[in-house]
This record gives structure tokens, C-alpha cells and sequence, in this order.
């Protein structure tokens, strides 16, 4: 097996064999999860019960993004998330240094150290409400093909964003401030990008892809994206790999370790 | 043998000056954590507001005009600033490592330090606040109806950020039984978002939901705050004062026994 997909088996493996040996945060862990989607769910339902559209968006047209967000959230918390806090608390304790002389990738090592189990086994839940309310709009077959894809592009630009204002870790020291900045990216993600204003879409729904994660490949589903948006957000997500692949250098090179 | 007055008034004095200090230590990773959540979360929905109006031709929405709204959203945000901002990350981290063994030694005990370290960041949320309101009313985004009704608010948000607080130091303790405290953080910062009206105002709720939400603290931490900044009648400030006071001290009562619970299971290994 590639040494790369080894080391994310066992520390699935690790992490599920911890998991169910701390079985109340197993538990819990599902319900805050199953509480977070609830919430959301309960805000569109109460807006949409005073009005009937925003835009040209309907109840279900908010509902399928709101569930695409929460699937996205899952695996992001499930693969993503503790890492940032993790590497942050590396950053300054010095045990990033352990990760450097490693025969991995210290960027692969660096993010993928910690896994959350839960989250990928609720994803399933996810997928359920998704095509439920996805199935209330009029989506051609062949892109309910293409979703998978469509999913997995959302995700890969959601991290990449979020390691690139990670790396500015490596100048700020201490790493929970950017980590805040960093969810509260999230927040912005979690409504479609024509509720906010023009030079805010432009900024952060093109320049930096925060708002096209999912806004873009639900309306290529939907038929209604313009050409160009997919072909874009793709050529972002590969320009967004170079810039963090250079921050990362960049960071490496400017870090000063503190265990030694 | 019980400390002086002064003496005790310099422990938590000095207690304070440090966690400044700390706080100090990384200025704009600081800044970043005070400010970021609180603005963004009020842009976010100051945002969406305004759109759901402009997309949607609508003149009111359960009575809410769209100015009303979204003056609604920035009090909600200075609320959210002074009530709903502390977070004791490091508790639950400090009980799972052992590092809390120290404070059953010192003549200064744990919720004490914790209690310190909740008024050094408050103090700082306060003056962030005050620089906020003095900007957002001068730009005209915010109406002050009168400087009662914005003492009465400011005055309940910051007493509710004492409960808060106690909201906060019970859920770390619970930390002596369970290995991730975080989800109970998260489940009670996603329910106080929604329950207490900080995005969608209550009165837009079912009226059922209404009945269940108002027997609950949740209101304290936003829609009852909002609505006498936003000059609301005074009668209720009496009753949310009691109300949060005698929340608070049901919470402290709980984190109390937490603690003696949970101090009889602790063991420090190592130490």
C-alpha cells in the first residue's frame, strides 16, 4: 500500500480504537453533530416561515446548501479541523520538530496527525438529507453523477483556503487567534454568496473561494452557473495548492523551534 | 486561617495583572480572539438580513422592519460581546494533564484564578464594547432611545456575562468524568445562538417554542438585553436581573458540586 494511504489507515485505526474506548464522547459527539444540523435546519425553517423565497431560492433550494454545508463540516471535523489546533499548539511547544524528520511529508504529517471518526460515520445521515431535499429540485441525473466529484472539489477547496490562512501561524506565534479567524470563515461559508454584497462575492467568492465552496457546484447542479465558475474554482484550487505549498517553505524556513 | 481583606484583595489583584499580562503576551492573536467571532458572526448576519429584505420585497417580517432588523443584529453583537464572549478553553485541558493539583495547594483555590482571569477579559470587552458603540452610533447604524435604557441593557449584558461565566467553569468541570468537554461547549453555544434570539429575534419563533425558550436562561443572553437597548419597556430589567441572578446561583450551586464530586475522583499521577 502507498506509505501515504498506510499511515491514514492507521490512524483511522488509532483513532476508532480511542473513540470507542471513550464511548460518552462517542456519543456526544453525535448528538452536538445531529444538534448542529438541527439548528441550522430550524433557522432556514423559521425564516422560510414568514417569507416565502430569497431571491430565487425557495425553502429547498436553502435546505440542500445548508445540508451540502453540514456533510462538508462533518468530514472537515472529522479529517481537518483538530489539526489546525493541533498545529498551532506544535508551533508552540516545538513539537512540529518530531514531524520534520519524519519520512513524510511534514505538510501530509502535519494535517493529517489527528482523525475524528464520528463525523465520517454520520456523513451517511448527511448524504440522506441531501439527496432529500435535492430531490424536491430539479437536478439533471447525470449531475447527481457528477456529485461525488462535485463533493469532494467543495471540500478540497474549503481545506485549502483554511490551510492558507493556517500558515500564517508561522508569524503570529501564537496560532488560536488565526484559528478563530479560520472558523469564522466557516460562518461566512454557511450562506449562499448572492445574500451578500457585490465587492464581497468578488473577494471572497472568486479571489479567495470562501463562498463558491459550495454556492458553485450546487448551481452547476441546478444548471444555473455561468461557464466559466467550475473551470475557475478548479484553476483556484490548483493555484491554492502552489501559494500553500510556498507558505509552507516560507514558514518552515522562518520557524524557530522551541524544544531544542 | 481566613486571609486579611487585603490580602485577598491583592491575590485577585494580582491574579488579574497577570492574566493581562498573558492576554498581552500575543497583542494581535489576542485581538484576533476577542473581536473576530463577535464581528464576523454579526456581519454574517447582519448580511443575510439585509438580503432576505432586498430579495424579497418585503416591508416587515413578523413585524421587524428592515432598519429595525438590522439595528437588531448590531445590539446583538454588542450583547454577544459582553455576555456570551468567555471561554474556559484551558479547564478541562487543566484537569485531564494533572495541572490543577497545584491550585488544591494554593491559598488561592481554582474558580477563584478562573473568576480572575473571566474579569481581566471582560474589563477588555468592556472597553472593546464601549469603542464599538461610540463608532457604530456615531455612523448612525445604532439609535440610543435613552441612556437609561442603554445603562439598564449594558448593565444586565454584563451581569449575564457572569452567568456565562458559571455556565462555562461547571461545563470544564465536567472534564473529571468525561475526555472531550468540548461537544457540551459546542451543543451549548449552538443552542444559545439559536435559543436566545441573537439571529433570529424570538418573537419570530413558533409561539410554542416561545413558551418552552422563556423558561429557559436563553433569552438572558440576547433577546431580552436587545430588547431594552432598543428601548424596550424597563419593567422587564428587574425581572431579568433576578432572573440571571438566581440562574447564576443555581449554576453555582452545580459547579460546587461538580467540583467536590469530581475533586474526589481526581488523581494526578506523577506528581
Amino acid at each position: 500500500m502507498n506509505p501515504y494511504l498506510s499511515v491514514l489507515y492507521q490512524q483511522l485505526v488509532n483513532a476508532i480504537s480511542k473513540l470507542t474506548s471513550f464511548r460518552v464522547t462517542l456519543y456526544l459527539t453525535a448528538i452536538t453533530d445531529i444538534g448542529f444540523t438541527l439548528t441550522a435546519y430550524l433557522s432556514a425553517e423559521i425564516i422560510f416561515g414568514h417569507i416565502g423565497r430569497i431571491g430565487s431560492w425557495g425553502r429547498e433550494h436553502l435546505l440542500f446548501f445548508i445540508m451540502w454545508m453540514q456533510a462538508i463540516s462533518a468530514l472537515h471535523t472529522a479529517i481537518a479541523a483538530p489539526n489546525f489546533w493541533n498545529f498551532a499548539a506544535e508551533l508552540k511547544n516545538g513539537n512540529l520538530d518530531f514531524r520534520l524528520v519524519r519520512p513524510l511529508g511534514s505538510l501530509f504529517d502535519t494535517f493529517t496527525a489527528i482523525i475524528r471518526p464520528m463525523p465520517i460515520a454520520i456523513l451517511p445521515f448527511y448524504f440522506g438529507l441531501i439527496f432529500y431535499f435535492g430531490s424536491q429540485l430539479p437536478i439533471d441525473p447525470l449531475q447527481w453523477c457528477m456529485f461525488p466529484i462535485y463533493f469532494l472539489l467543495s471540500f478540497v477547496v474549503m481545506v485549502l483556503v483554511e490551510l492558507m490562512v493556517a500558515m500564517s501561524m508561522f508569524w503570529t506565534t501564537s496560532g488560536d487567534g488565526v484559528n478563530f479567524i479560520r472558523i469564522q470563515a466557516q460562518q461566512l461559508q454557511r450562506w449562499p454568496d448572492f445574500m451578500y454584497s457585490r465587492p464581497l462575492q468578488i473577494v471572497f467568492g472568486r479571489m479567495i473561494p470562501l463562498l463558491a465552496v459550495v454556492a458553485v457546484p450546487m448551481r452547476v447542479m441546478l444548471g444555473t452557473a455561468e461557464w466559466w465558475e467550475l473551470p475557475l474554482m478548479i484553476l483556484t484550487s490548483v493555484v491554492l495548492w502552489f501559494v500553500v505549498a510556498a507558505l509552507w517553505r516560507m514558514g518552515l524556513f522562518r520557524y524557530e523551534s522551541s524544544s531544542s | 486561617m481566613r486571609a486579611s481583606v487585603p490580602t485577598e484583595f491583592q491575590k485577585w489583584w494580582v491574579t488579574i495583572e497577570n492574566c493581562f499580562s498573558r492576554y498581552m503576551a500575543y497583542k494581535f492573536d489576542f485581538l484576533l480572539t476577542l473581536l473576530a467571532p463577535t464581528i464576523v458572526f454579526c456581519f454574517v448576519n447582519y448580511s443575510v438580513w439585509a438580503a432576505v429584505y432586498r430579495l424579497n420585497t418585503t416591508a416587515t417580517i413578523g413585524g421587524f422592519s428592515e432598519t429595525r432588523m438590522l439595528q437588531y443584529q448590531i445590539w446583538a453583537m454588542l450583547v454577544t460581546l459582553l455576555a456570551r464572549s468567555h471561554r474556559s478553553w484551558n479547564l478541562s485541558e487543566d484537569i485531564r494533564y494533572g495541572r490543577i493539583t497545584s491550585f488544591l495547594l494554593y491559598p488561592f483555590s481554582l474558580w477563584k484564578y478562573h473568576f480572575s482571569e473571566f474579569l481581566a477579559f471582560q474589563s477588555l470587552q468592556i472597553v472593546a464594547s464601549a469603542v464599538a458603540l461610540v463608532v457604530l452610533a456615531s455612523l448612525s447604524l445604532i439609535s440610543i432611545p435613552s441612556l437609561l435604557h442603554l445603562f439598564a441593557g449594558l448593565s444586565l449584558s454584563i451581569l449575564v456575562g457572569v452567568l456565562w461565566f458559571w455556565v462555562e467553569f461547571s461545563l470544564g468541570l465536567l472534564a473529571f468524568w468525561l475526555d472531550e468537554v468540548w461537544v457540551f461547549r459546542v451543543t451549548v453555544q449552538l443552542l444559545a445562538v439559536l435559543c436566545s434570539g441573537a439571529f433570529i429575534p424570538l418573537e419570530l419563533f413558533p409561539n410554542v417554542a416561545q413558551t418552552l425558550i422563556s423558561l429557559t436562561p436563553f433569552p438572558l443572553l440576547g433577546s431580552i438585553p436587545i430588547t431594552i437597548l432598543m428601548g424596550g419597556d424597563l419593567q422587564i430589567f428587574l425581572s431579568a436581573m433576578i432572573q440571571t441572578l438566581v440562574w447564576t446561583v443555581l449554576l453555582i450551586a452545580f459547579g460546587v458540586f461538580v467540583w467536590k464530586r469530581g475533586t474526589k475522583l481526581y488523581s494526578a499521577t506523577g506528581m
